[in-house]
């Protein structure tokens, strides 16, 4: 056999053979260890799933998170996203066979989730993002993945903390809320923080495919209402920009915002989430209850 | 892009045509598949609306060769793509398209190209249209013979992930001896061929993870051993048989993943198998071990996309709807299989074998997860868990089976079969809550030829279980008009249903059309939903009402 024939290729393979990347500590050296960060800050986990009340395989998805909170209890801030064709109201999507011909009226579409479709683009229904882990490669999962990967971000350490003060007048339905918070590690970078409301136990319609017939009346858990920052948008605000320091805070407040009538106050809760601007990955999330 | 794709195509035939390849002896070759489906919202078979009311899937293959150069491409369409495919996949565009030229012994494809390394432990591109799986390499590829019986491969590139391609750079290296064949002049009297083999396969992939570090660069490496021995049974009647062992291992690296939860535990496999055939009888003996072998171009996909390797599944592939009710579908995480298959013949004018003979067939499979240890280790070294080889765990699958085919007469034969099965819907589809579903299938396939142009098929099947969505049957009647026409009618009832209005009666008719190469076939009906696998990579079929197409042809 003539060697040289092989020698090329022969020390190809050896340097690929060197090329490994052995790791012998998996954390981040120098940032707070363990789940609980530096400062004993809990890491929770912002879950998003996108439904529509005539997707009838939604249901799974929103049991799925149900099974989270139930595995999780608060490190798992839930927030479920109306959007698409699966969430237009009767009146466009058309009533499934022998619904009643008032079933599925509502719009539960809102401007800051469609400005979330828009960008993320879920490719079908149900899916949802984990912290906005990934983005723009594969973000959106469907069901059976958001377990993985919320253990996953939980195992991290927390790199921020976020909280949420405010006054309520339940009967004026006016709110006031301060974000503060702080980056409890030295970054860079630009950081925005979200504010929005949730819903929980919405009671309409929705079709579910293990119910025969599929339309049933449903309470609708964790609905994304509208944003209490920037209303109609899905973008936030500035929290932190530049070269950031460990304990460096940001706190931004926003006043008299009205809370809308037709929803319910006492089911409501205040959601804020800070993430990176240029990866749109979720660093904290935190929930609050309105009143 | 497209432009660019048609531009290179022509630009490499046109160099063929200048190195003094006559373009007149060239030959253009291709096939072409239209699939398309009308869809009805069906709420009692949980058949959702579809916006588009109509979805659609084509693809177009056109290979040119000439000499030692040949180059193609493959225009693919999803508009919009049909229910139970990965609706990534969206829109048109050429994502497979190759040029390869083969001087002797050494053969160099850039663009697209299919490959596998062994059993494809540590590296397979491939492509399943019935999957829509397509993992193929966009890249380089070289194979190189430098000796008799000294087979190199080589590649490089990104694998396909819908219309674009994943993040990671895949590099690999294959090498396989053949030692009879190297030395030839001293093994020529060696009955026994011994084949060697190895593998080295690299991934890099940035990492920004904020958190953790993650390795950029991957690597799998395989060993092999294939031993093919004939054995000579009978001196005077030259009768033969042949004995096939081979056996494969491959180690990776530390490859934390969403898959595997960012664990830093290096992945093991072990796949074995041992083979004897002669004529009228065949045995199979094969065993796998898989921990942590989810091996990705992308750290954070999921499903079937970014997959650089293939792990076999060690099951039957059933065809039957109802014996494929239950498919498995391989775990990367972890699993331990094991398949015994036996199939002989009982000799034609034997008491048993009858005047035709009678085929046989035995199989015997079993899938369990790793017996594992949790470490608890997630702030630390973050491995994971440890397992001991071949130790099982839960069970997943098990599938044991019997098939009888006989032919009665020379106008009638038949097919019957039977198999017990174990079913882990909650590993296998990755639900929650079912417990393992036991179930009994039973199949008798007849065909009856009355003429050598009209032939009629009749298919009953039987699903018995107590859990899940209960027990089915089904009924299938397809009648040949050789050599144009086939029309075909099915029903699958779920008769076990434990919701009444759930047992429902899936049925479908189709017609189709064969002249020549081409096929057209239209059918109107109810499909069940349910998990159609081929080789252990599964999608999930929705269920759907309405009219379909299918067009196919080649060239």
């Amino acid at each position: 056999m003539n060697i040289l024939k092989s020698l090329v290729p022969l020390c190809a393979a050896a340097a690929l053979l060197a090329a490994c990347d052995y790791v012998s500590v998996p954390q981040q050296v120098g940032g707070p260890t363990g789940p609980s960060g530096g400062n004993g800050v809990a890491k929770r986990v912002l879950v998003e799933d996108y439904t529509g009340h005539f997707c009838n395989n939604c249901p799974r998805a929103a049991e799925e998170i149900h099974t989270l909170e139930a595995q999780y209890d608060s490190l798992i801030i839930p927030i479920a996203v109306h959007v698409g064709n699966f969430a237009w109201p009767a009146s466009l999507y058309g009533l499934p066979n022998g619904a009643p011909s008032n079933s599925f009226p509502m719009d539960f579409r809102t401007p800051e989730g469609n400005d979330w479709e828009t960008f993320f683009q879920p490719f079908a229904f149900p899916v949802g993002m984990i912290n906005r882990y990934d983005y723009p490669n594969n973000h959106m999962l469907t069901v059976e993945n958001w377990g993985g990967l919320v253990a996953q971000e939980l195992a991290k350490p927390a790199t921020a903390d976020i909280r949420i003060s405010h006054t309520y007048n339940p009967t004026t339905r006016m709110l006031d809320v301060t974000i503060s918070g702080e980056m409890l590690r030295d970054t860079s970078g630009t950081f925005f923080m979200k504010t929005v409301i949730t819903e929980d136990s919405v009671y309409e319609w929705q079709l579910d495919s293990e119910l025969n017939p599929e339309y049933a009346p449903y309470y609708h858990s964790h609905m994304l209402r509208g944003a209490v920052d920037n209303p109609g948008s899905g973008w936030g605000d500035t929290a932190v920009a530049g070269i950031i320091s460990a304990q460096t805070a940001f706190t931004r407040t926003y006043n008299n915002y009205q809370v809308n009538a037709a929803w319910n106050d006492t089911h409501c809760d205040i959601v804020t989430f800070i993430y990176d601007n240029n990866s749109k990955q979720v660093l904290q999330a935190a929930k609050k209850k309105l009143r | 892009m497209k432009k660019n794709h048609l531009l290179l195509f022509l630009c490499l035939a046109g160099a063929a045509a200048a190195q003094g390849q006559n373009l007149s002896k060239g030959e253009i070759h291709g096939n072409f598949e239209i699939d398309a489906q009308y869809y009805n919202p069906d709420s009692a078979i949980g058949a959702p609306a579809v916006p588009e009311k109509a979805l659609m899937n084509g693809w177009g293959n056109v290979i040119y060769t000439n000499g030692k150069f040949s180059a193609g491409l493959r225009y693919e369409s999803y508009l919009n793509v049909m229910q139970g495919f990965d609706p990534r996949y969206k829109g048109t565009g050429i994502p497979y398209r190759y040029a390869t030229y083969d001087n002797g012994g050494l053969e160099i494809t850039v663009g697209s190209s299919y490959d596998q390394f062994g059993s494809g432990l540590v590296y397979r591109a491939y492509e399943d249209r019935g999957l829509l799986y397509d993992n193929a390499l966009d890249g380089v590829r070289v194979r190189y013979t430098p000796a008799k019986g000294v087979y190199l491969k080589g590649i490089w590139g990104k694998q396909r992930t819908f219309f674009t391609t994943s993040p990671g750079i895949v590099r690999g290296f294959d090498g396989e001896v053949n030692l009879n064949e190297l030395f030839d002049s001293c093994m020529a009297k060696v009955k026994t061929q011994i084949i060697l083999g190895g593998s080295f396969v690299s991934k890099f992939q940035a990492d920004q993870d904020p958190t953790f570090v993650l390795p950029e660069n991957v690597g799998a490496s395989a060993g092999r051993l294939n031993l093919i021995r004939d054995i000579t049974l009978n001196e005077a009647t030259g009768k033969k048989g042949q004995i096939n062992f081979y056996g494969e291992y491959a180690y990776k690296i530390n490859d934390p993943s969403t898959v595997n939860g960012l664990i830093y535990k290096p992945g093991e496999a072990i796949y074995s198998s041992v083979a004897y055939s002669q004529k009228g009888f065949g045995l199979l003996l094969a065993a796998k071990h898989i921990d942590n072998m989810n091996f990705r171009s992308d750290r954070t996909a999921t499903g079937n996309a970014a997959m650089i390797n293939y792990l076999p599944a060690l099951t039957r592939q059933h065809t039957y709807p109802l014996m494929a009710y239950y498919p498995y579908a391989t775990q990367p995480n972890g699993e331990v299989s094991w398949q015994a298959e036996m199939s002989f013949k009982l000799k034609k004018g034997t008491l048993l074998g009858g005047k035709y003979g009678t085929d046989i067939i035995l199989n015997y499979s079993a899938a369990y997860g790793l017996d594992s240890t949790n470490l608890h280790d997630e702030a630390g070294r973050r491995f994971g868990y440890t397992a001991e080889y071949f130790a099982p765990g839960d069970q997943y699958f098990q599938d044991i089976h019997i098939e009888i085919g006989k032919k009665l007469t020379n106008k009638l034969k038949g097919t019957l079969m039977y198999a017990s099965m174990y079913y882990n819907k909650n590993v296998i589809e990755g639900k929650s809550g079912y417990p393992l579903i036991p179930a009994q299938v039973a199949v008798l396939d007849v065909i009856y030829r009355f003429t050598d142009e009209i032939a009629l098929r009749t298919d009953l099947e039987h699903l018995y279980t107590k859990e899940d969505f209960g027990s089915w049957a089904l009924a299938l009647a397809e009648l040949s008009l050789a050599p144009h026409w086939f029309i075909a009618a099915m029903d699958q009832y779920n008769y076990g249903n434990k919701i009444e209005s759930k047992q429902i009666h899936y049925v479908n008719g189709q017609i189709g059309y064969l002249r020549g190469t081409s096929r057209i076939a239209i059918g109107y009906g109810k499909q069940r939903a349910g998990i159609f696998c081929v080789g252990g990579v599964c999608r999930f079929v929705p269920a759907s009402n309405g009219f379909t197409l299918v067009i196919t042809s080649s060239f």
